[in-house]
């Protein structure tokens, strides 16, 4: 009898240990996996701001040409100000990363139209200064567009894991919630490039 | 109607990938057109080789017959993130595509080349040093050229840049490496168990040390910085 009790005790704390384990393991591979999300995210922002730093010398440069249209450097200025807005101290929940989308899209736009408007001014467009922003511009697009992948394949990693059981159990127990994924709108999914 | 669901449904056919991704290139200059003569090939691999001895950068350089249907910016970066040129912390790679049937290239700047060779600075190298190169048709030149240019704005100094500190180790890491290998064999013969750690010739130099050459990727990233041309 004596004897049956000791082997329930030691079944109990194996049973405990293993439990821990892989709660411990699982809380790891959730950590690990939500920092790589973290890092994606600051990517992200930080090739946003390289593009709205380059826009206050595209305005300036745009200005020097004769009689420039008005509107269009009006809309890229606005749009610029409402990114200026963004900032969520961390990775964004879905709602805050649609509205970021939104207002950076907008700024994305601004700027095609404003590229655009630039075709009809040739002597603006051959000037060193502007051939150069035109570059910054571009690369930047291209690292914005690498930079959002990056996120989402990370956000994607993340969000397969905790969906996996037992993981999904370890993620409800510590509120690990799930990250939200840049969406591609339709035709948007690469800058608007310019040839000359 | 009928004309347009066809339409479509040759649409779905195509693959999407046309061209997928090819392994890390074992050497700095990969032709896969062959429309660079062997001799040329020789003269660019030594110049690429020459250029990470010198300087520690990492330059490579692939021409590509055809995008196929690729996106350019789209392809070269994942090109970039599995080759893994350029120093792993440093980031200080850099890949040249050249796509022939376009009449496309792009150089991929590494993260931590992006101050000193920053987008429109690519953007120059590849209008002024490859462009009017390319259209003569001559390719071995351009990549030389652009391999000259990207020396002189990296300026180097970041590695000892005298030739013989890159060809091999000095004598006394080579006196230390005998000396330990010596070690190794005696405790070998005396007592089997113990091991001093192995000591192997691929710590030193990377691939300057090998003598052959050849491109050993470092492990360095790259966040899409760089620019695209056409010539």
């Amino acid at each position: 009898m004596k004897r049956g009790l000791i082997g329930c005790g030691v079944v109990v704390v194996v049973v405990l240990l293993v439990a821990g384990a892989v709660i411990a393991g699982a809380y790891n591979r959730l950590v690990t996996l939500e920092e790589a999300v973290k890092t994606a995210w600051s990517q992200v922002e930080n090739v946003y701001q390289r593009r709205a730093d380059l826009i206050p010398n595209l305005v300036e440069t745009v200005k020097g040409a004769r009689d420039f249209e008005r509107e269009t450097l009006t809309a890229v200025v606005e749009a610029r100000a409402k990114v200026g807005q963004m900032n969520f101290g961390g990775v964004p929940t879905a709602e805050q990363l649609s509205q970021f989308q939104k207002a950076q899209d907008g700024l994305s736009s601004a700027l095609s139209r404003l590229l655009v408007v630039v075709e009809r001014y040739p002597e603006l467009r051959a000037t060193e200064n502007f051939r150069e922003l035109q570059a910054q511009l571009e690369g930047t697009e291209n690292r914005i567009a690498v930079e959002r992948r990056r996120f989402n394949e990370a956000a994607q990693a993340f969000n397969t894991a905790r969906r996996r059981f037992p993981t999904v159990l370890v993620a409800a127990l510590f509120g690990f919630a799930e990250k939200p994924y840049f969406q591609a709108a339709p035709g948007s999914e690469r800058p608007p490039q310019v040839q000359f | 109607m009928r004309l347009s669901l066809a339409l479509a449904i040759a649409a779905a056919a195509v693959p999407v990938r046309a061209l997928d991704v090819p392994p890390t290139p074992a050497t700095y200059f990969t032709d896969r057109t062959g429309v660079v003569s062997a001799s040329d090939r020789r003269r660019i691999e030594a110049r690429l080789a020459a250029l990470e001895r010198r300087s520690g950068h990492q330059l490579v350089a692939v021409l590509f017959p055809s995008l196929e249907g690729e996106d350019l910016e789209d392809f070269t970066v994942r090109c970039a993130e599995r080759w893994q040129v350029g120093r792993k912390g440093l980031d200080d790679g850099l890949i040249f595509f050249a796509f022939l049937a376009e009449r496309r290239m792009r150089l991929e700047v590494g993260y931590g080349l992006e101050e000193r060779i920053g987008d429109a600075r690519a953007a120059r190298l590849l209008d002024a040093v490859v462009k009017p190169t390319f259209q003569r048709g001559d390719y071995a030149g351009g990549i030389l050229g652009l391999a000259d240019a990207v020396e002189k704005l990296v300026g180097g100094g970041e590695l000892p840049a005298s030739e013989e500190g890159g060809r091999g180790p000095s004598p006394g890491v080579v006196l230390l490496v005998l000396a330990l290998l010596l070690l190794q064999a005696l405790a070998g013969r005396r007592r089997a168990r113990y091991r001093f750690p192995s000591v192997g010739w691929g710590g030193f130099g990377g691939g300057s040390f090998r003598g052959g050459g050849g491109f050993t990727p470092g492990g360095g990233g790259f966040g899409g910085g760089g620019a695209s041309g056409s010539w």
